[in-house]
């Protein structure tokens, strides 16, 4: 099960996978979109947030001069919504924004907390806010609205970096921290509070980010950062074993979506043989094959809504069919 | 290999005969014979040479003019030819150009103790005596020999003048030091060079130089004109003989090597977050910085994000940056990316304030948001209730230990004292938490303290001491952070900081819309923007949702020659540049405008 396919790189390329993305909302006003549902989260011009769902329409949060939204949509249940006032007046990264989770279909909205940074869970069961004043991972259950579990970061030397965290259904946590030399951790802490650490990248210049498929697996991306860096990058398996190698950086997300995974390469020679510098790749985990999915010259933004994937490249968007 | 230059061998059969017929022998030695008479006697004699040692000689004193051993009367004295040609055995190829081409060249050499086989600097000389024409060895200190014997034969020699303070200059002025960049123009210029004659005088200059310097004492080094470029001359020497080690080390730590010295300084200074008390410390502060060049750990304290870039690149950047404002320098801790932009723009128009990094430049950058009307420049306040009244007042502060009104210790010393907390007599010091626990001073008088690693400018937890006792009165601080750095598309509010900089120092301002206009504007400006960090850095933080956009201001630095902007990034602390393209900026700015739903865009600033 567990070998590295990078022999079977590219064996089958399909670039018919990908098609261009025409919302019938304005495409820097469109914050949510679920396909299947047909419902989408809009920022209108006067800076309101609006639900839409066919012809019906509800506005969540009223205008304001100075508000700006983020949505989170990548289960069926729930959307968690960051509010971040001020958004012209106090151009600050670590400034606190509001968080909200909604139902899908918008008939409820409550507020969940403050942080800096949030993140939903697949399962729709907690929702993780990243708090840099704290200097903590607040982790909420979506249900009860309280705060189930504080995980202090410790890492004041890194403001910027944030951690990655991923939540099971039984409450599990899978979450990646810097080390005192700045190499990545990845921990896990089990519903009975007992942590354990999983791996460390061999240097500042990896990091890693990881993603739980539909079974709650953990797939991690191992990637080098510099361009100097001639060591390879790896996606492993739930069991830390290699997938998928590379000496090519693995820029950006992974995503997991039923037995796929998704990721970016960035190709660092440019040749009749690699024409473009970054491509999405899928991982068929049945199959055991890598396929290519899409290339371009600019990075490729892969953004997981509605339980589809949509890549965002060169000011243009495009859907996983 | 030694093949010598016929006009130099005419010159020297007449005045060194002795020297002559070495170079012969030699040159038979390892060109001819070897392939000739059979290599077994020639190599026999190469290791007879190479082997040559002096210790089994006799000393004669030379200065001991009355001395028997010591006649000119009675002796004649030449250099003993298998101690020249062990000397020249181990010649290398730039010297025995050198020499080629200055017969008197070789007595200088050996007087500068550069071609000495031996470290006491002697050379070995035969004594012949004219009426029974024997031969003895011995050996003589090599400056007193040639002196004695050979001066008058080389009359223009000079040697006082070669090695005066004025020589040494002019060397340093010629050194190569100053002309290289890379490595590979490094090795071709370093060829040429070292072909050149000069470079056998400024490796004895060199060496000459490092004599004189390590016979100084502390104090008169510092005095000396020689102090600045000394380790410019140990690196000269050291690898003078091997030009690609010379240059692989010399391409690693320069990239301006125009301004060497000054953008090094500029740029280690901050690396090592503070100034160099010696030369010590800087050179530490040096040999640190080269050991971690892989990634810039260095910065690690700081503010950045992970993984830094590597030290070199940085350094590189800052070589084609056109703009080193020196209030990059001395970066504040400031909580709120826009108004470190701001105090980026005022300290680099602000021609009082912008050659400090000082204390002074954060009292006048907030003297100056407090004259342009801006209700809380720093946006932190500190309020209390009236001890009677019950009302809720508050102060403007900020956290820094200074006299100025409205510095934290001055707000609070005075709160304290009006709300009769403490005595009006008392002052309050702002220190240090983890030092004031080991003093004394902590029992004494009022005390304000805080832990440095979690403190900005404008924000900081603080714990209050009034004689040793921790005072449990009812403070509180407010943290507004709102900042009108630009307008807004219909507001027609003038007290904007972009405003009142334009006012006040009677600023232009113009839209960026291409290269063109970029590269002139940026010679005579600041070219700033706001943008998303999404579009800016996507490889670490890349969208995870639509429209996403996290707001960052930025500068605009340089241009490298692949035509990358060099992008100072305000989330990130100084000089962490990054290198993005033109697409980039533009993408990113033209997102956060559309996402803020203002026009705002790319501008230059300038006079």
């Amino acid at each position: 099960m567990h070998f590295i396919v990078s022999l079977l790189f590219f064996s089958l390329s399909s670039f018919c996978k990908v098609a261009p993305f025409l919302p019938k909302h304005s495409i820097q006003n469109l914050k949510a979109f679920d396909e299947d549902l047909d419902s989408s989260f809009i920022q209108t011009t006067q800076n309101s947030l609006v639900f839409s769902h066919g012809l019906k329409k509800k506005t969540l949060f009223k205008e304001q001069a100075d508000q700006q939204f983020q949505i989170f949509n990548n289960n069926k249940n729930w959307v968690l919504i960051e509010r971040s006032a001020d958004f012209i007046e106090d151009i600050n990264f670590r400034k606190k924004n509001e968080y909200f989770i909604a139902t899908t279909d918008a008939q409820k909205l409550q507020k969940i907390g403050d942080g800096n940074f949030g993140q939903i869970h697949a399962n729709g069961k907690y929702i993780s806010l990243i708090n840099f004043q704290r200097d903590s991972i607040d982790i909420y259950s979506t249900f009860t609205k309280k705060r189930v579990k504080l995980i202090s970061r410790n890492s004041r030397k890194n403001p910027l970096s944030i951690p990655q965290v991923k939540i099971t259904q039984s409450g599990d946590i899978f979450y990646t921290l810097k080390d005192q030399s700045n190499r990545d951790v990845l921990y896990y802490v089990s519903s009975k509070n007992k942590k354990t650490k999983l791996y460390t990248t061999k240097n500042p210049t990896h990091h890693l980010k990881t993603c739980l498929d539909s079974k709650e697996n953990l797939f991690v991306k191992v990637s080098h950062i510099q361009s100097s860096d001639k060591s390879r990058s790896f996606i492993l398996d739930s069991s830390l074993q290699p997938l998928y190698s590379t000496s090519s950086k693995l820029a950006g997300n992974i995503i997991c979506l039923g037995n796929k995974v998704y990721f970016v390469q960035e190709n660092e020679v440019i040749s009749e043989l690699h024409p473009k510098r970054f491509s999405t790749l899928e991982f068929d985990l049945e199959k055991n094959e890598v396929l290519k999915i899409f290339e371009k010259d600019s990075f490729i933004h892969m953004i997981q809504q509605g339980g589809k994937v949509y890549f965002l490249s060169e000011g243009k968007y495009y859907k996983l069919l | 290999m030694r093949i010598l230059h016929r006009s130099w061998q005419n010159l020297l059969v007449s005045f060194f005969k002795p020297i002559a017929s070495a170079f012969i022998l030699i040159t038979l030695l390892t060109q001819v014979s070897l392939a000739q008479t059979g290599y077994k006697e020639a190599l026999k004699k190469l290791l007879e040479i190479n082997q040559f040692a002096t210790k089994d000689f006799k000393f004669l004193d030379l200065t001991l003019k009355k001395s028997y051993q010591f006649n000119k009367k009675v002796y004649d004295y030449r250099i003993n030819k298998d101690y020249l040609n062990s000397v020249l055995f181990e010649l290398s190829p730039h010297l025995s150009k050198y020499v080629s081409k200055r017969p008197c060249s070789l007595l200088e050499l050996i007087e500068q103790g550069i071609l000495n086989k031996d470290k006491d600097n002697v050379v070995v000389l035969d004594r012949i005596n004219r009426r029974s024409q024997s031969i003895r060895q011995f050996k003589a200190d090599s400056k007193v020999a040639l002196k004695a014997l050979f001066k008058t034969q080389c009359k223009n020699i000079g040697l006082e003048y070669k090695f005066s303070k004025y020589k040494f200059n002019q060397f340093l002025k010629k050194s190569f030091f100053t002309q290289k960049s890379d490595y590979s123009s490094c090795v071709n210029d370093f060829r040429n060079f070292s072909n050149n004659s000069d470079f056998i005088e400024n490796l004895q200059m060199s060496k000459q130089s490092i004599k004189i310097w390590s016979s100084m004492t502390k104090s008169t080094r510092k005095q000396s004109s020689l102090s600045l470029p000394m380790s410019k001359v140990i690196d000269f020497y050291q690898y003078a003989v091997n030009g690609k080690k010379l240059c692989r080390q010399y391409s690693q730590t320069i990239a301006q090597p125009k301004n060497f010295p000054e953008i090094k300084e500029k740029f280690i200074k901050p690396i090592c977050q503070k100034s160099f008390k010696n030369s010590g410390e800087r050179k530490k502060c040096i040999r640190e910085f080269h050991k971690l060049r892989s990634t810039c750990e260095l910065f690690q304290n700081a503010s950045s994000i992970l993984p830094h870039d590597s030290c070199e690149q940085h350094i590189r950047r800052l070589s084609f940056s056109k703009k080193i404002s020196p209030a990059t320098t001395c970066w504040p801790k400031i909580w709120s990316e826009s108004r470190k932009l701001a105090y980026y723009l005022f300290t680099h128009f602000s021609k009082e304030h912008s050659m400090s990094c000082d204390l002074e430049n954060y009292v006048a950058f907030i003297d100056f948001l407090s004259d342009g009307a801006f209700e809380t420049p720093m946006g932190s306040q500190v309020c209390y209730e009236h001890r009677f009244t019950k009302i809720e007042h508050c102060k403007n502060t900020f956290f820094v230990d200074s006299k100025h009104p409205s510095s934290i210790k001055e707000v609070l010393g005075n709160t304290l004292s009006t709300q009769k907390i403490i005595p009006k007599s008392m002052k309050c010091n702002f220190v240090n938490e983890n030092k004031i626990i080991l003093t004394s001073q902590a029992n004494n008088g009022c005390q304000i303290t805080y832990l440095p690693a979690l403190c900005s400018l404008n924000k900081c937890p603080l714990k209050i001491f009034i004689n040793g006792k921790r005072s449990n009165y009812d403070l509180k601080f407010k943290y507004n952070f709102k900042f009108s750095f630009l307008s807004r598309r219909k507001s027609k509010n003038l007290n904007t900081f972009i405003d009142i900089i334009k006012r006040r120092f009677k600023l232009k301002q113009t839209f960026i819309q291409n290269t063109t206009l970029l590269k002139k504007k940026m010679n005579e400006g600041i070219i700033y923007g706001i943008s998303c960090l999404e579009d800016l850095l996507p490889t670490k933080y890349p969208r995870q949702t639509f429209a996403q956009c996290n707001a960052t201001s930025f500068t605009i630095l340089g241009i490298t020659p692949e035509t990358k902007l060099i992008t100072q990034l305000m989330i990130e602390d100084i000089n962490f540049t990054r290198e993005l393209s033109w697409e980039q900026i533009k993408q990113g700015v033209n997102n956060f405008s559309e996402q803020s739903k203002t026009r705002w865009t790319l501008y230059a600033l300038y006079r």
